[in-house]
């Protein structure tokens, strides 16, 4: 990745598109900490992910674009061991997985084995576990990959409801059409270069009447 | 309607779908085209390991069959080669079958190919036979050699050793297969059937190894050719022992009798029906394997899912407590890790209810080890430690995490705390043995009252030096792009340094102690070892806990 600058505020959808292989996965693990960069500055609120990164992770949550998780636990038991990790109380946790598992329709199948979950269910499940700690930060890697349309509605405006309480989601897509719809900020990467960062608004005025995918499409070819 | 005039036949696809898995398991493609100089490096290291470890195991074996020869017992060795490399092979067998037959991650792929249910299996049984037949080499080749050189056999005898070498692991390739084939099956009916299978396998096991051992511990009165108190063996006498041990070795595997009657009396028609009874059982096994192949595999990849769960009461546990509680699963829950984890502890447990229940002359006889009654008291706390060290979880636990070290990277966990719950891991299979086992070793050999307290004390302080030790291992050799879990546990350079280490350190100990190398009581060194064990496992906690988790 080349001088890159981004800025995600709180209460921001903050899409991050650009084509397979431009760095969006390499950007995100290094933004929540599982990835070193050589140089640069990645700080979450004021906090840096080189030098603080326990403070860090605690303020945010992250999901993979294919979540491996503990194939060898039940649903409940994986959950129970984010909660236990950022040290939510019994009944804090209890409620939020209440919440969130009816919302995702998955509450029936807690008590399997991770090993027996389809894709999607395993998706459901990290997104449950994301937002156990009620992070400030949201970093999401192609969250709507594997995800059933009642799901992918559910997650849209569960993200809508994190933004409402002043959470940051910084996601990556490949759906044009979600990022259009969702985002109020977007930033699109080619070959590791920013090729344009700004609110949807001021993009899609760039060359008005044209869509995202559009625009994106010509952004990319310009700069290639 | 045949598509393809030329369609390729089975023995081709068989072939293809053998060297696809012989490619994966030697990493051949890593040495032509990985990128990575360390990943090569690594590759290479861990080759020329393993390279080593088989070239001693064959030394051994020549070594051993040598000393046959100069006591002029050569006619034993035949049978003793063969048993040797059929036990190996059954052993090793047993625990890889599970994952090489059945259930393996290709399996998709491959029954959706045209290829037959038959060929399929020939492939998988061609690849353990393959394998096996490696170690059938490097035991009875040098074997082999030492025996011709000794007896002197007619012109017929490479011939017959060299088709017997091919033939040798046949039958406990198929009689393991067989075994992990049934295992399969019983633990497919269970919701958590790596746990059942890790419990069958051990159990066979441990079945095995106590019928060896009464079958070798049966009154040969063998252990009276050797004056312990001068050490000399009367040569003289050993000849008319030989009938008696070749008895023995025949009960324990009987077609060693027809192996041994076609290389001593270069006997053709022992040859044949040797060679009968082998590729029969083997036609005979893939036949019935190929009726119920699809049923067992179907089982395994099946899931049981309830979807019935309702959310009861949670409750809070400590990061630490839950860390640890999630290693311990990890380990617990799939058949590979426990079964050879776990074999260290396992094995501590079986000889020291051996030496209680046998009595201590007798194990000892069936271990093959003699010497005075004295060095075996002083020495046992070492050897206790020696084979508890071998279950070194902490090795691994690191490389386990594989690809879910994205969570353990992205959440908030301090680096010591996932140590510790590595350590904790460890040292709950190893301090319950290393007391318990201390405590048996201590009826059974009665070491008297400071000699109990250095049997429970030396291996437990041992216990805890290898489990740092083996966080500080795997946290500079862990890997986490594994493909397979039976690699990384039996043949990763952490998982091998992690073992070997312990026996080599203890072993150094054990041999200062016991030996008269330092003129002090040997009590008096055995409780210097435990307070530098817990002084070195100190010093390298202080230090590791401060390291970043590998990158």
């Amino acid at each position: 990745m080349n001088q890159l600058n981004l800025q995600v505020q709180p209460g921001d959808i903050f899409g991050f598109i650009g084509h397979n292989g431009a760095g969006k996965s390499t950007t995100i693990k290094a933004v929540v900490g599982v990835l070193d960069f050589e140089s640069g500055e990645i700080l979450i609120q004021g906090h840096s992910i080189k030098e603080e990164p326990l403070i860090c992770k605690r303020l945010m949550a992250y999901m993979p674009d294919n979540p491996d998780l503990y194939e060898h636990l039940t649903g409940i038991q994986y959950l129970n061991f984010i909660a236990d990790i950022f040290a939510i109380p019994a009944e804090t946790r209890q409620k939020t997985i209440e919440k969130n598992a009816e919302l995702f329709e998955i509450t029936g199948n807690l008590g399997d084995l991770i090993s027996s979950y389809s894709h999607g269910m395993k998706q459901k499940l990290a997104i449950v576990a994301a937002v156990i700690h009620s992070p400030r930060l949201l970093v999401l890697d192609e969250p709507f990959v594997g995800l059933d349309p009642r799901a992918s509605a559910t997650l849209k405006q569960l993200m809508r409801n994190l933004c409402g309480e002043g959470c940051a989601i910084f996601f990556s897509t490949h759906v044009l059409d979600v990022a259009e719809k969702l985002c109020n900020k977007i930033a699109i990467i080619n070959k590791g270069n920013l090729v344009f960062v700004g609110t949807m608004d001021a993009l899609l005025s760039m060359d008005e009447g044209k869509s995202l995918e559009e625009i994106y499409l010509d952004l990319v070819s310009l700069n290639s | 309607m045949n598509l393809n005039p030329r369609n390729p036949s089975p023995i081709y696809l068989g072939w293809r779908l053998a060297m696809n898995r012989l490619n994966a398991q030697l990493g051949i493609n890593v040495f032509r085209y990985e990128k990575d100089r360390h990943k090569r490096n690594v590759k290479k290291t861990i080759t020329v390991v393993i390279v080593i470890c088989l070239l001693v195991l064959s030394l051994y074996c020549g070594l051993a069959a040598y000393g046959y020869g100069t006591l002029g017992m050569e006619a034993l060795v035949p049978g003793i080669a063969m048993v040797i490399s059929s036990l190996i092979n059954l052993f090793f067998t047993i625990f890889k079958a599970n994952g090489e037959l059945y259930g393996f991650r290709d399996y998709e792929l491959v029954l959706s190919l045209p290829i037959p249910i038959t060929t399929v299996i020939h492939s998988r049984l061609f690849n353990m036979y393959f394998w096996n037949t490696v170690i059938t080499v490097l035991v009875m080749a040098p074997m082999g050699v030492v025996y011709a050189v000794f007896e002197k056999p007619g012109v017929m005898f490479p011939l017959i050793w060299v088709f017997g070498i091919f033939l040798v692991c046949l039958i406990p390739t198929i009689l393991a297969a067989f075994v992990g084939a049934v295992i399969t099956a019983i633990a497919s009916k269970f919701r958590y059937a790596s746990a059942v299978s890790s419990v069958l396998g051990i159990a066979f096991v441990i079945v095995l190894m106590a019928l060896s051992m009464m079958i070798s511990t049966g009154n040969t009165g063998f252990e009276k050719l050797i004056d312990y108190k001068t050490g000399i063996v009367n040569i003289s006498a050993i000849s008319s022992y030989i009938p008696e041990i070749s008895r023995s070795l025949n009960q324990l595997y009987p077609p060693a009798v027809l192996f041994t009657k076609a290389v001593v009396h270069q006997d053709a028609l022992s040859l044949f029906y040797f060679a009968g009874l082998s590729i029969g059982l083997y036609g005979l096994f893939a036949w019935v394997l190929s009726t119920k192949y699809r049923e067992i595999n179907t089982a395994l990849t099946s899931h049981v899912s309830r979807s019935d769960y309702k959310l009861e009461t949670l409750r809070q546990q400590s990061m630490l407590h839950t860390l640890y509680n999630k290693a311990i699963m990890r380990i617990l829950k799939s058949s590979v890790c426990a079964t050879n984890l776990l074999m260290g502890c396992i094995m501590a447990i079986i000889i020291s209810i051996a030496l209680l229940v046998i009595g201590p002359d007798r194990v000892l006889t069936g271990l093959s080890i003699t010497g005075n009654s004295d060095a075996v008291k002083k020495g046992a706390c070492f050897a206790l430690a020696g084979i508890i060290s071998m279950t070194n979880t902490a090795s691994v636990s690191l490389a386990l995490e594989g690809k879910t070290i994205w969570l353990i990277k992205s959440l908030p966990i301090p680096a010591k705390t996932l140590y510790d719950s590595y350590i904790l891991t460890n040292i709950t299979f190893t301090v319950p043995t290393s007391v318990i086992t201390g405590i048996l070793f201590s009826i059974a050999l009665k070491p008297g009252l400071v000699g109990t307290l250095l049997m429970i004390l030396v291996p437990l302080t041992f216990s805890l030096l290898v489990a740092v030790g083996g966080v500080a291992i795997g946290n500079r050799m862990a890997y986490y792009d594994w493909k397979e879990e039976p690699q990384l546990i039996k043949q990763s350079l952490m998982s091998i340094v992690g073992m070997l280490s312990g026996i080599l350190v203890i072993g150094i100990c054990g041999a200062i102690a016991v030996t008269s190398l330092i003129p002090v009581d040997t009590n008096a060194i055995s409780s210097i070892f435990v307070i530098a064990f817990i002084v070195a496992a100190s010093i390298l906690y202080i230090g590791e806990s401060n390291r970043p988790i590998r990158e």
